[in-house]
């Protein structure tokens, strides 16, 4: 699977880094502005709209490297090695999904993960003492939910998508469409909910390090995203034995 | 020994039905014709058999009885497009199908890149439309299948390169094994043929072995395709 993975994303590796790249400007521009415009002192409007605006260019870096990587894996020609192989479906599905969801959330957690990084570093400076305020807790439920609406998003579009999308390429157009609009429905959440996610972390987190002593922030970052992975894993190999019809 | 069967395929697309019930059966050993115009449903057919198209009605009783995704793994498809990104290299293509299909044998890959005269640094966005065809028939033919299906694979080729191209599919032992190559280019590979099937709009409407054309009849096979499909039109 290794050597498979490694040879469709190769057309999309070039993209990706320049995405990569690119998010880490972004990411530096949105974390500056944003930590003085959101999260230090609240009410400088330009900073608030800079940071907005670097989020927003990360999605569309993401979605130009997105469109590669699914023209990579589902149209023709490379669809048809997937099309012709007998290897079980449960490793064709697992290397498509695998390869899409990952690569698609790779910029967004370097943001986020820079995120967490400048919280924590901020909440340690400042030495600002943690309570965890209503509003944290809401936006913690808030973040549980949007994993499980990540999950629901790829259940439902395989389950729709069953036949058309996984048969030859140059079929399933329809398919293609659902399975697009869920990957861009999930970076559109991942746009949305990435600074509250972090505003979240920022209480919670912020709470714990400065209690404990302990780097919450990045560990919960690499839980969440470790959670993530092995729950898409479960719903994939779900998908694979009751809904897709490869 | 029966190696494929087809009974009453039908196949349609929005507003054209391909395939009208088709009737086949395959033996091993056999270099089988698959012969008609443009638009006659060779295509259809053999993504039909590859499993790359759904039948809407109709059964196909695969090698061994193979279903689902085993069925896959009997047959070999050399499409009628480059299925090659043009970034990768002879041997990348190598290595992609290796991992790809689990019935990829290394030594007979090596066989055809040598009968073939294929590169392995070979860019392939560098390659003719010939060398090209040559590296799909040869990965084509370096799985280990029951059945191998060629469509138009002499299509836009040179004479060097067809004549590497049916040297290599001559080459092939075909014991235990077929190939099916469809084609409208009847008088270039007719003399590799034991049996040719003639497709028309869909239905087979004329099988029969090259040595009964050519003994019995006295014709070429390019002959009989032209008073065959001269009759049908």
């Amino acid at each position: 699977m290794l050597t498979e993975l490694k040879y469709a994303a190769r057309p999309y590796l070039s993209q990706r880094v320049i995405a990569i790249a690119a998010t880490i400007v972004l990411n530096l521009i949105f974390g500056l502005c944003g930590g003085t415009g959101v999260y230090g002192y609240a009410g400088n409007i330009t900073a608030v709209a800079l940071s907005a605006l670097a989020l927003c260019a990360v999605f569309v870096v993401n979605v130009i490297a997105d469109l590669g990587a699914i023209r990579t894996l589902f149209c023709a020609p490379a669809g048809y090695f997937y099309a012709l192989t007998p290897q079980p479906r449960w490793r064709v599905l697992l290397s498509r999904v695998i390869f899409i969801l990952v690569w698609d959330n790779v910029t967004l957690y370097i943001a986020l993960a820079g995120l967490l990084v400048q919280t924590s570093l901020l909440a340690n400076a400042s030495a600002i003492v943690g309570e965890i305020s209503n509003s944290d807790v809401w936006l913690a439920v808030l973040l549980a939910l949007y994993y499980a609406l990540v999950l629901l998003a790829v259940f439902f579009a395989a389950a729709i998508a069953k036949g058309p999308l996984f048969r030859a390429p140059g079929r399933g157009f329809l398919g293609f469409l659902v399975f697009c609009a869920v990957i861009y429905a999930h970076s559109l959440l991942n746009l949305v909910l990435t600074p509250l996610s972090s505003a979240s972390h920022y209480g919670v987190f912020t709470t714990i390090t400065i209690q404990t002593g302990v780097n919450a922030g990045m560990i919960g970052f690499l839980i969440l995203l470790v959670a993530e992975l092995v729950a898409l894993f479960c719903a994939t190999a779900y998908l694979m034995e009751r809904k897709v019809n490869l | 020994m029966t190696l494929l069967t087809i009974r009453g395929l039908e196949k349609s697309y929005p507003g054209k039905k391909a395939l009208h019930g088709v009737d086949l059966t395959l033996e091993s050993g056999k270099i089988i014709g698959l012969l008609g115009p443009n638009t006659a449903g060779k295509t259809t057919l053999l993504k039909t058999i590859a499993g790359l198209l759904r039948p809407d009605r109709g059964e196909i009783i695969y090698p061994g009885g193979a279903v689902g995704r085993a069925a896959k793994g009997t047959v070999s498809l050399l499409p009628d497009i480059s299925i090659f990104p043009a970034w990768m290299r002879v041997r990348d293509a190598f290595a992609y199908f290796q991992a790809m299909y689990p019935d990829y044998a290394p030594e007979k890959a090596k066989e055809m890149q040598e009968l073939l005269g294929l590169i392995m640094d070979s860019s392939i966005h560098a390659m003719s439309k010939g060398m090209q065809e040559r590296l799909a028939l040869g990965l084509t033919f370096s799985r280990l299948v029951a059945l191998y299906l060629l469509d138009e694979p002499l299509g836009g080729i040179d004479p060097l390169g067809k004549h590497k191209i049916l040297t290599s599919i001559v080459s092939m032992d075909l014991e235990q094994s077929s190939i099916l190559l469809s084609t409208h280019l009847v008088k270039d590979v007719e003399t590799i043929f034991d049996r040719i099937l003639f497709l028309s709009e869909g239905k087979i409407i004329y099988t029969g072995t090259c040595e009964e054309i050519r003994e019995q009849q006295g014709k070429t096979v390019e002959q009989v395709y032209v008073e065959v499909f001269d009759h049908v039109n």
